[in-house]
């Protein structure tokens, strides 16, 4: 075991999902928080991204919405202020701070239960498996037509 | 492989992959062949894409126990061939 964490992203445009992440994370987080936040700036990072892709077929996109389960790291990255607790997290992970007061990203609190990254992550009991599957429009054609 | 059971979720909740110091090796390559199929499939199937990276963490040496888990997302995936 080397402690290191998972990070894993979804990213939806509408309700398809177009570009999706799992990746150990190259640093050892010391708390669930510090994991989430380094996440949640992945997730930002790749959003970006694809804010400047759609750009480029002249889709503007005012504010992406990035969901996150964890209230602690959203919190983390609203508030600018440095805590004690959070001084040991590399500065570079703090990236997300500045895009969030710039409103490009607004960060949204999502209940575990309805993360659909987790299907990137963990293995999953068959019911909440297919449940996150259909919610990232896979779905089983069965049941279509 | 063609007359095994369909599985419902492509790997087990209370899977463990470790080092597995123990366990018998098996072939490399059809293993590492097994993980290059698996992992072009994630471009059409990523909610495989998880279990697949797990399983390609180990392919320098590949044990019996990990070629189970490959076994198991396509006994998974031979269930579910028309989920798109």
């Amino acid at each position: 075991m080397d402690r290191k964490s998972t990070s894993r992203t979804c990213h939806l445009l509408g309700s398809s999902l177009i570009s999706w992440n799992s990746k150990k994370q190259a640093y050892v987080a010391l708390s669930t928080v510090e994991a989430k936040y380094i996440a949640t700036g992945h997730a930002c990072a790749q959003s970006i991204w694809l804010k400047h892709q759609l750009m480029d077929y002249s889709v503007k996109l005012e504010k992406v919405l990035l969901y996150c389960d964890n209230t602690s790291a959203i919190n983390l990255t609203k508030n600018p202020i440095q805590h004690s607790e959070t001084k040991y997290i590399e500065i570079m992970h703090h990236f997300i701070r500045d895009h969030i007061q710039k409103g490009d990203i607004e960060i949204m609190f999502v209940k575990t239960e309805n993360q659909l990254a987790d299907l990137f992550t963990k293995p999953l009991t068959r019911d909440r498996f297919n449940k996150l599957r259909t919610e990232l429009s896979i779905l089983d054609m069965k049941n279509v037509c | 492989m063609e007359d095994h059971k369909e599985d419902v979720t492509p790997i087990a909740t209370n899977c463990l992959i470790d080092a597995d110091e123990a366990g018998q090796q098996v072939d490399s390559t059809k293993y590492r062949g097994l993980n290059g199929s698996l992992l072009y499939l994630t471009t059409s199937r990523p909610y495989i894409q998880f279990v697949i990276c797990l399983c390609a963490r180990f392919q320098s040496n590949p044990k019996e126990s990990y070629f189970k888990a490959v076994k198991r997302i396509l006994k998974y995936l031979k269930g579910t061939t028309n989920v798109r």
